[in-house]
């Protein structure tokens, strides 16, 4: 059984004059032990629909759809019975941590109170002993526990909010552009330390990020988002290497590559669509070089592209309408 | 063109400095030590020709972006030589400052940031061409702006220069502050990580679009990034900076495929793939880069290096040529000659 599943997920966010489709109709399974990274442009939706998973959003955003997590509804938990699941069973590390520690505590105090919330009564000596231990899973020493914020650099910040979300050992780690802010040896340092730790606690992954050589180091699925719709989805060894969509094409097109020749840097020209109306044809046919009319007028669904047990999906006429025509 | 005649290099950078000064500091033990010195740029020296582009790579607090404000003067240096045109920046700066500022240019990391929320992009665009005399009268000065723009894929031309700067997205804005620069002929410019604050999309248009520029109206460019395959893209030269100083320098992919120097190995091999299937080693290295305060007498670089060995903490290795105009600064690398 998927440990989580998404079903036609819909965010909408609700203003006076308008309304704003962030995410629309997204279907997500996620294996245990799985490592999905999802990838887009900003404005793309993929935190909206990570923080709409973990109801996070401010009461404007209106979710539809269900997150079934181990065969239980998020979408229609009680406040109470949500708490229960959030950090034991699902745990997030959110992009700029250092904002979410407090200034004027020390560390060590910061953490003992999650820990107290979630298991009251826990002698401190108790408390004291499992976050020395998770200081040496995140690589950090143990005079951490005394020091305040202000004291630590970026790298080691981001480290304590992901041995933060590990103190309860969820089974699911939502990582919301963690190593974003970082420089890139420390990045390749964190990310190192993160597949160690999946392998180690047995933990689900879901990456968001819009740096796509972290999706294809340290991940094994990959969902491409777009305008707030996924446009490809599958193992990171396909999607990323032959990738089907127009889309998925073109934003590996645009990262510069290591190697190789210079010249085939390009940009996708245009920018995002106008979220708050609904598109009649693909969200991306604007901004297509292949779009034909039948993409301008008709809304393409995901399919599978290639065989069964790859489990490959593209939202795309021109990849589909091959299959449709030879059946 | 009489100035170029004097020297054949833009700018040259001889052995530039610039510390800062911490007065007090209170020690944990409740000591209290006076003036410490700050050494974010400890020594830079390189050279650029017309029309070269050098990038500047580092991690966070290696003093790239410090380096760059030098460069234009935005801030006075604490030793050594600018020289523009083999005339000291310093005295360029107080005979003229106007000049002085129309030639040498800086694009900032932040395109949300760098225009007044107030005005309209023609007057953006166009005070200051007026300001340094640049077209003889508005309609000119309009019609400059309006070529550019179009020019540029901002089409139609006229549709933006009525418009707000929040009115665009951030990719249009950092064109718009790149064409600000480019109208007033620039000799030098900076830019400081132009690219890392937008979208993936459409950085490689911006990237394409200063390339073109910087090569159309032969500007030497200082292109500083922490993305090394960005600057890869746009660098004829490449700088690789640790603590304040140049540890590797040379032709562009010598540097990046050919690495001498144990850092820029060790950034390099971090730089993920986007190929999931050629997967590399990464070279891990302890710690973060301390802040350079009394660095020791030795390599910066020392305490984290991979293959330091006992003589690399006595002495600061000197930077060598090892051929083809490729400097290392490392007493390990420099006697095993190329590999």
């Amino acid at each position: 059984m998927a440990l989580l599943e998404i079903k036609n997920f819909n965010v909408t966010y609700k203003m006076k004059e308008k309304e704003v489709y962030a995410v629309q109709d997204a279907c997500l399974e996620l294996e245990p032990q799985d490592a999905i990274g999802i990838v887009g442009e900003s404005g793309s939706g993929k935190s909206t629909l990570a923080m709409g998973i973990l109801r996070l959003l401010p009461r404007t955003a209106e979710t539809t759809g269900e997150a079934l997590f181990e065969g239980s509804d998020l979408m229609q938990m009680s406040t109470e019975e949500l708490s229960k699941v959030r950090w034991n069973e699902i745990a997030v590390v959110f992009q700029k941590s250092m904002n979410a520690l407090s200034p004027v505590h020390k560390i060590g105090k910061q953490m003992e109170d999650v820990y107290l919330i979630h298991k009251p009564g826990t002698p401190k000596k108790a408390i004291r002993d499992r976050i020395y231990e998770l200081f040496r899973v995140v690589n950090l020493s143990d005079r951490v526990y005394e020091l305040y914020p202000h004291e630590l650099s970026g790298g080691m910040m981001q480290r304590i909010s992901i041995a933060l979300s590990l103190i309860m050992t969820p089974k699911l780690l939502v990582m919301d552009e963690a190593t974003t802010a970082l420089d890139v040896v420390t990045q390749s340092q964190i990310l190192r330390e993160i597949i160690q730790l999946q392998e180690q606690l047995h933990l689900t992954r879901l990456m968001i990020t819009h740096d796509v050589s972290v999706v294809s180091s340290t991940c094994n699925k990959v969902v491409v988002m777009y305008a707030g719709r996924i446009m490809e989805k599958g193992r990171v060894v396909d999607v990323l290497v032959n990738p089907k969509h127009p889309y998925t094409q073109g934003l590996l097109k645009s990262f510069p590559s290591f190697h190789g020749e210079k010249t085939d840097l390009r940009g996708i020209p245009g920018s995002l669509p106008d979220l708050s109306v609904r598109p009649t044809g693909c969200v991306f046919a604007p901004r297509c070089p292949y779009a034909t009319d039948k993409c301008r007028t008709q809304l393409p669904k995901l399919q599978s592209a290639g065989d069964e047990t790859q489990n490959w999906q593209v939202a795309c006429h021109l990849v589909g309408g091959e299959e449709n025509g030879r059946d | 063109m009489g100035a170029t005649e004097h020297s054949e290099y833009v700018i040259e950078v001889d052995q530039v400095k610039k510390w800062y000064v911490q007065k007090k500091v209170q020690k944990k033990d409740g000591k209290v030590q006076r003036r410490q010195q700050i050494k974010a740029v400890d020594g830079v020296s390189f050279q650029l020709k017309r029309g070269e582009t050098l990038g500047v790579i580092g991690e966070s607090g290696c003093g790239k972006s410090t380096l760059g404000r030098l460069l234009i003067q935005l801030e006075p240096p604490t030793g050594g030589d600018i020289r523009l045109f083999g005339e000291s920046s310093q005295a360029l700066l107080k005979k003229d400052p106007l000049k002085f500022r129309r030639s040498c240019q800086m694009i900032f990391q932040n395109p949300f940031d760098t225009f007044d929320p107030r005005y309209r992009l023609k007057k953006i665009l166009m005070d200051p061409m007026k300001l340094h005399g640049i077209g003889a009268s508005e309609e000119e000065r309009m019609q400059m702006v309006l070529d550019v723009l179009e020019q540029s894929g901002l089409t139609p031309a006229i549709d933006y220069v009525d418009r707000f700067p929040h009115e665009l997205s951030g990719g249009q804005l950092q064109r718009i502050a790149i064409l600000r620069s480019m109208l007033l002929n620039p000799t030098f410019m900076v830019a400081d990580e132009p690219v890392s604050m937008l979208d993936v999309s459409i950085r490689a248009d911006i990237i394409n679009m200063l390339e073109n520029l910087v090569k159309q109206k032969n500007t030497a460019l200082v292109f500083i990034s922490h993305d090394i395959a960005t600057t890869r893209y746009i660098s004829d030269k490449v700088a690789v900076m640790y603590l304040g100083r140049i540890v590797e320098m040379g032709p562009t992919d010598e540097v990046l495929h050919n690495p001498q120097h144990p850092y820029t190995k060790v950034l390099i091999s971090n730089c993920a793939s986007l190929n999931p299937l050629e997967k590399q080693e990464a070279i891990a290295i302890e710690g973060e880069p301390p802040t350079p305060i009394d660095n020791g007498p030795g390599c910066y670089f020392a305490p984290r290096c991979y293959c330091a060995e006992a003589h690399c903490s006595e002495r600061y290795p000197e930077l060598t040529d090892i051929g083809g105009g490729h400097f290392v600064a490392c007493s390990c690398c420099g006697a095993s000659g190329r590999a």
